[in-house]
C-alpha cells in the first residue's frame, strides 16, 4: 500500500501568536529595567539560579521583581525558540505550553534548571529515533520538575563540580523518563486533569524523594512570598487580559462572529484534548484575556496577594483557557475551593490555599462534562488534598496541583461514570 | 512509527464508540497497515443520522495533523467510550472522509506513518 501523502517539513516563520509572545516578553523587560538596575537584575538572577527553587519559592522574594520578570522572559524567549526551530504552528496546547512556562518562571523554573530536562528528552527523542519536535509539548511541560535540578546542583555538603554533575545529571535523567510516564499516566484520569504533566511529575518527583528520604537525607518544602507589588502585578495582568481581548477582536471575521466563537467556547467539557485555538481561532484569546481579569479580580476580592506565585499561576491558567477552561467549567471549582478554604484550618488566602484556589481549575472539565455540582466537589476536595501531597514531594514537583487534580480525579471520575447516562445526541455530533 | 497498531487500534474504537453512541447496531470494520500508510474503515448501519452531524464530525476528524498533540496525548484516544475523542482522533490522522446514504454511516482515516 502506498501513498501519496507526506509529511510536511512545517515553515519558519513568526506566527501572529509567537509576534502576541514577543510582544509580551519585551513589556516584561521594559518593565524590569524600569524598576531595577541591570546591576540589581544580574545579582537577582544570579539569586534565582543558585536557589533551591521549590515550592514555594517566591522569586520577587528571592531575586528581586527586575530579575524575576527578565527570567520570565528569558524562559519564554528560550521555549519559544525551540518551537520556532521546530516549525510548529502554534496551536492551543502550544499556546497553553508558552504561557505556562511563563508562568512558572516567577515561582521555581530558571534558565538554568529547565535545561537539563529539555536535554533529557531531546536524548529520549535521539534514542527512540523520534523528531524531537514531536516531543516539544514534552520538553515544555516536563519542567515541573525543574526544582530537582537545582536542589541537586546546590547541595551545600556535596561542593562544586560535583554538585552540578549531580544536578544535571539527575534533570537529563528525568527529561528522559518523562514522556512515557505521562502518556502512561494519561488513561489513570482520562483527561479529567488538565495538568497530566504535573500529575506524572507528582509520582516521579514522590519517588525521588522517597529513595532520598530513606538514606536520611531531608527534603522539605520552603516559604518565600512576596506581597509589595500588588499594584505592578494588577496593572501587569489587567494590561495582559486588555491585551489579549484586542488580539481576539484582531481577525478577520466580523465582531459578532467573533462574539458567537467565543460564546460557543462556553459549550465544551474541556476534557483533553480540546484545542479552542484551532476550533475558534482569535476567540481563544478574549476567553483568556476574560480569564485573566477573572481570576486576578477573583484573587484581589478574597484580599490575596499578587506576587510571584500567585501572578504565575494566572498566566498558567490563562494558557489553559486556549486548551480547556472556560468560565462556564471552571467557575464550580472555584467556587468549591473557596467553599474548603473557608472551612479548613489554614487562613483561607494562606499560600498553599491561595494557589490551590487558582489551580483547582485543572479539573474544570469534571464540571464540564458531569455539571457544576460535581463540579464543586472536585474543588473542595482539591485544595483539601493540596495541602498533604505536596509533602510527598518535598516541593520538587512544580506543578503540585496538577498531582492533587490527578488524584481528585482518579478516584471521583470512576464513581460518577459507574452512575453516568450520556445526554442523548442532538442534530450535531 | 512507534505503536502504530497500538494508536490504530485506539482510533478505531473511538469511531467505533461514536456509532455505538449514535445507535449503530450493525459494523463492518477494515484496517490496513503498511511501512507507510494505515488506513481505518468503517461502516455502521444507522437508521437515523442528521446532515449536519456529517459535516461537524468531517470538519472534526479534518482536525489538521498534529505530531507534537499525538506525542503527548495519543493515550486518550479510544479510552472513554461515553465520549470519543473525536478532535484527538482528527489530530492523529492526515485524511478522513464520511458519508452517510441508504441508513450506512462510512468513515474513513487515512495516516502516515512514516516520520
Amino acid at each position: 500500500m502506498t501513498t501519496k501523502l507526506k509529511r510536511s517539513p512545517g515553515t519558519l516563520r513568526l506566527y501572529p501568536h509567537y509576534r502576541i509572545m514577543l510582544l509580551i516578553y519585551g513589556l516584561f523587560l521594559l518593565v524590569a529595567f524600569i524598576v531595577s538596575t541591570p546591576g540589581e537584575i544580574a545579582a537577582g538572577l544570579s539569586r534565582l539560579i543558585t536557589s533551591r527553587s521549590v515550592l514555594i519559592s517566591d522569586y520577587v522574594a528571592i531575586g528581586g521583581i527586575g530579575a524575576t520578570l527578565v527570567n520570565a522572559a528569558l524562559v519564554g524567549l528560550f521555549t519559544m525558540t525551540f518551537l520556532l526551530l521546530g516549525k510548529i504552528r502554534p496551536n492551543g496546547s502550544t499556546i497553553m505550553g508558552l504561557f505556562l512556562s511563563t508562568g512558572f518562571a516567577f515561582f521555581g523554573k530558571n534558565i538554568f534548571n529547565m535545561l537539563p530536562i529539555t536535554a533529557g528528552v531531546w536524548l529520549f527523542a535521539r534514542v527512540k529515533k523520534h523528531p524531537f519536535r514531536d516531543m516539544s509539548l514534552s520538553a515544555m511541560l516536563s519542567a515541573t520538575l525543574c526544582p530537582v535540578v537545582s536542589e541537586f546542583s546546590f547541595i551545600p555538603e556535596v561542593g562544586q563540580p560535583l554538585g552540578a554533575i549531580l544536578g544535571v545529571g539527575m534533570g537529563i535523567l528525568i527529561g528522559f523518563i518523562f514522556t512515557p510516564v505521562s502518556s502512561s499516566l494519561l488513561r489513570a484520569h482520562s483527561g479529567f486533569c488538565l495538568y497530566n504533566m504535573g500529575f506524572a511529575g507528582g509520582m516521579i518527583g514522590s519517588l525521588i524523594v522517597s529513595v532520598i528520604r530513606g538514606m536520611g537525607m531531608k527534603i522539605e518544602t520552603v516559604l518565600y512570598w512576596s506581597s509589595d507589588y500588588q499594584l505592578l502585578f494588577a496593572a501587569l495582568l489587567y494590561g495582559l487580559s486588555l491585551l489579549l481581548i484586542l488580539c481576539g477582536f484582531l481577525d478577520q471575521a466580523e465582531p459578532g462572529e467573533t462574539w458567537r466563537r467565543f460564546k460557543k467556547i462556553h459549550t465544551h467539557t474541556g476534557r483533553l484534548v480540546t484545542d479552542y485555538y484551532h476550533l475558534y481561532g482569535n476567540a481563544t484569546y478574549i476567553n483568556m484575556g476574560v480569564f485573566c481579569a477573572f481570576t486576578t479580580t477573583l484573587l484581589l476580592v478574597l484580599g490575596g496577594d499578587l506576587n510571584g506565585p500567585t501572578v504565575g499561576s494566572i498566566l498558567s491558567i490563562t494558557g489553559f483557557g486556549a486548551f480547556g477552561k472556560h468560565l462556564r467549567n471552571a467557575t464550580p471549582l472555584l467556587a468549591g475551593a473557596v467553599l474548603a478554604t473557608y472551612i479548613n484550618q489554614w487562613d483561607p488566602m494562606s499560600p498553599v490555599n491561595t494557589l490551590a484556589i487558582l489551580f483547582s481549575t485543572c479539573n474544570a472539565p469534571i464540571a464540564g462534562q458531569f455539571g457544576w455540582l460535581w463540579g464543586i466537589v472536585a474543588g473542595f476536595l482539591h485544595v483539601s488534598l493540596a495541602h498533604w501531597v505536596g509533602n510527598l514531594n518535598g516541593g520538587l514537583n512544580l506543578y503540585n496541583n496538577g498531582f492533587t487534580g490527578g488524584i481528585v480525579a482518579l478516584v471521583m471520575v470512576p464513581v460518577i461514570l459507574s452512575f453516568y447516562k450520556r445526554k442523548e445526541h442532538s442534530d450535531g455530533v | 512509527m512507534e505503536f502504530k497498531f497500538e494508536k490504530n487500534l485506539r482510533i478505531m474504537n473511538d469511531l467505533l464508540a461514536y456509532c455505538h453512541n449514535r445507535g449503530a447496531d450493525t459494523y463492518h470494520v477494515d484496517i490496513a497497515l503498511s511501512t507507510e500508510l494505515s488506513v481505518c474503515r468503517i461502516e455502521a448501519r444507522l437508521e437515523r443520522y442528521p446532515e449536519a452531524a456529517v459535516s461537524q464530525l468531517l470538519e472534526l476528524l479534518q482536525t489538521p495533523r498534529q505530531h507534537e498533540v499525538e506525542d503527548s496525548f495519543w493515550g486518550l484516544s479510544g479510552d472513554l467510550d461515553t465520549d470519543p475523542e473525536l478532535e484527538l482522533i482528527g489530530m492523529m490522522v492526515d485524511e478522513a472522509d464520511v458519508s452517510y446514504a441508504n441508513g450506512r454511516l462510512v468513515i474513513e482515516t487515512r495516516r502516515l506513518e512514516s516520520t
